[in-house]
């Protein structure tokens, strides 16, 4: 693990040039000029305390939000200008959310193909993907249930696989271990472990935990909307 | 997993809410389906009364809409009755009266000539038809004779006055069941207009049939017949069927049906807006769910319009039956049922799928344009 934001070398993926968000109605800045790269099959921790922006980079990055100035480019094309963001998030984009955010009153197997229906997939192949992607998790016996009758642990294993419905290239993952117990914890990161050295996806994982960012190959630190050493953001 | 399976468990898991917005929908319906049905009906049994009676145009007071109010000259008959292409012609005097020591009201009743084509036309289902020397007797419709309890030979009192029922007549719908028929002079008498009547309606010569050129003539001969001193009579002749849809009493119980549903469609569209408000406003999240998943905005309000729809759907299948119930039920409760016969003909039915289509649409319009336009970020804070 390194301990720096400077990227590596190569054709990045997602590329931050001079980035800030400030938010009008508080004249809150969460984000400053901030600029970073992201490589192609990346595993990348963001760290900082909580109010630090991290939230908002990940937002950013994820084509949910656009930044008051500077640019985002993914894939080496801006994304200000991109009337298609639902198509990039539905298609090049991932997400796992701290609180997994599945839809309550549809079964796991349907939670993972919402992703697909945005992607135009057909049925068939939907419900073939879904199924593919629940024994990847381990949770091919649970595809008829509901979120509330599975373990938080499992229901974060489906809230992965979701993200991974459309094959994206991407994963964007805000404290994925933020509400898990330690074995839980233990088996999610197990599962990002395998996405990145076997799938090859980009990893960008925002945590407070040492132990996740242990396991990424890069960590970025963040305070007041800065990107800063490790020193400085634990100052 | 279709957008629909979705849509479905959406309005699936709030079924308390969805019941009663259906509900809502499906009164809109009914009350559309009854109404609009039972003016249609009214329309269309006048239509019959005509037809059956053999009238092809029917002669009034031109610019005179409230038909009941026309009055013209019995005298003229002849000189219609004279002219080329007329083969009959039946002064007829309308009115309605009340009966029964007042327990019912707005009974329609005809005066007719004992010798015209209306009468004699009339199937006797009991006791005999009005003769020329029947003054001071009457003949009921079935249904009113049930309802009234009355037997050939018995007394009627209609308006105060005593008649005698001579016959009991078979009529062509449930609105001549349920109307009274007396010789042209006695109701003349009873409503004090001795020597006027409402209209004449006129048969046709068989050979101007299908020809409506010449029937057209014979239209403007009516219309151009003028008093002695050369002054234009102010006759209208008119199809019957057109006569029959442009009477002031039917335009304003269509105004009426039509009015009463708007209401009724206006509640239930606003229970669904309503419903689509809350809807969207409690699933915020969920929406931000969506789209952060890369759902388009159009697809978003698909979904909530999808649902509006689907409630509307079910409410008006649920409308359809239960309109079809009310009427039914209508028509077999006591003198009402007698007086009016729906018409839920496929154009009734699809007004009622129309209007709960349109309550669907603008119902759900707005949440949609609500939940698509919704901020990702913001909405997936929404707790």
């Amino acid at each position: 693990m390194s301990n720096s934001h400077r990227p590596a070398a190569g054709a990045p993926l997602l590329r931050v040039d001079r980035v800030s968000r400030i938010y009008p109605e508080g004249a809150v800045t969460a984000l400053l000029d901030v600029s970073l790269e992201f490589q192609k099959g990346e595993y990348v921790a963001i760290m900082g305390p909580s109010g630090s922006g991290k939230s908002t980079l990940l937002n950013l990055l994820g084509a949910l939000d656009k930044p008051t100035a500077g640019e985002i480019y993914f894939d080496g094309q801006p994304l200000s200008g991109n009337r298609n963001l639902d198509v990039i998030r539905a298609e090049k984009i991932g997400f796992v959310f701290q609180s997994f955010h599945l839809l309550p009153s549809l079964t796991t197997l349907q939670n993972i193909q919402v992703p697909m229906l945005a992607a135009g997939r057909k049925p068939c192949s939907r419900v073939e993907r879904a199924r593919e992607l629940l024994e990847l998790v381990a949770l091919g016996h649970r595809a008829g249930h509901l979120p509330s009758q599975l373990s938080v642990g499992q229901r974060q294993r489906v809230a992965i696989a979701r993200a991974l419905a459309n094959d994206p290239p991407l994963l964007l993952a805000d404290e994925p271990t933020g509400n898990l117990d330690s074995r839980a914890g233990a088996e999610a990161l197990a599962l990002f472990d395998r996405l990145h050295r076997q799938h090859g996806k980009t990893l960008i994982v925002i945590t407070h935990s040492a132990e996740v960012a242990a396991r990424a190959e890069r960590v970025i630190w963040i305070r007041d909307g800065r990107i800063v050493t490790r020193e400085a953001a634990a100052a | 997993m279709r957008l629909i399976g979705i849509v479905g468990h959406n309005v699936w898991r709030r079924k308390a809410r969805s019941a009663l917005t259906c509900s809502g929908i499906a009164l809109a319906v009914a009350t559309t389906l009854a109404l609009v049905g039972f003016s249609s009906g009214l329309e269309q049994s006048t239509l019959e009364c005509y037809e059956g009676r053999a009238a092809d145009l029917v002669v009034a007071h031109a610019g005179v809409t409230q038909r009941l109010t026309s009055s013209i000259d019995e005298r003229i008959g002849p000189r219609i009755a004279a002219l080329p292409g007329v083969r009959a012609v039946n002064p007829c005097q309308r009115d309605m009266v009340s009966l029964g020591e007042g327990s019912l009201v707005g009974i329609p009743v005809q005066g007719w000539p004992a010798d015209g084509l209306a009468m004699q036309s009339l199937v006797v289902a009991e006791g005999r038809r009005l003769g020329a020397g029947d003054h001071g007797g009457v003949m009921l419709g079935q249904s009113l004779a049930a309802t009234l309890g009355k037997r050939v030979g018995e007394e009627v009192e209609i308006e105060l006055q005593k008649f005698r029922l001579v016959g009991i007549f078979a009529g062509l719908n449930v609105y001549e069941n349920m109307s009274v028929v007396t010789l042209l002079d006695d109701l003349q008498r009873l409503m004090d207009r001795a020597g006027q009547v409402n209209e004449f309606q006129v048969t046709l010569a068989p050979d101007l049939a299908g020809q409506p050129t010449r029937v057209g003539v014979v239209r403007a001969a009516i219309e151009a017949l003028a008093d002695p001193e050369g002054h234009h009579l102010g006759l209208s002749a008119l199809p019957a069927r057109r006569f029959a849809q442009t009477g002031a009493e039917l335009g304003l119980a269509r105004a009426m049906a039509w009015g009463t549903s708007l209401i009724a469609v206006s509640i239930g569209g606003f229970g669904l807006l309503n419903t689509m408000l809350m809807s969207v406003l409690e699933r915020v999240a969920e929406i931000g769910i969506f789209r952060a998943l890369g759902w388009r905005e159009s697809l978003v309000a698909r979904m909530i319009l999808l649902e509006a729809l689907l409630l509307s759907a079910v409410g008006a299948a649920a409308g359809v039956a239960g309109g079809w119930l009310l009427v039914r039920g209508i028509m077999y409760t006591g003198w009402l049922g007698g007086l009016l016969r729906p018409e839920l003909s496929w154009t009734v039915l699809a007004t009622g799928v129309s209007v709960a289509v349109l309550i669907g649409g603008l119902g759900g319009l707005y949440p949609a344009k609500r939940a698509a336009k919704l901020s990702v970020v913001e909405a997936l804070r929404y707790e």
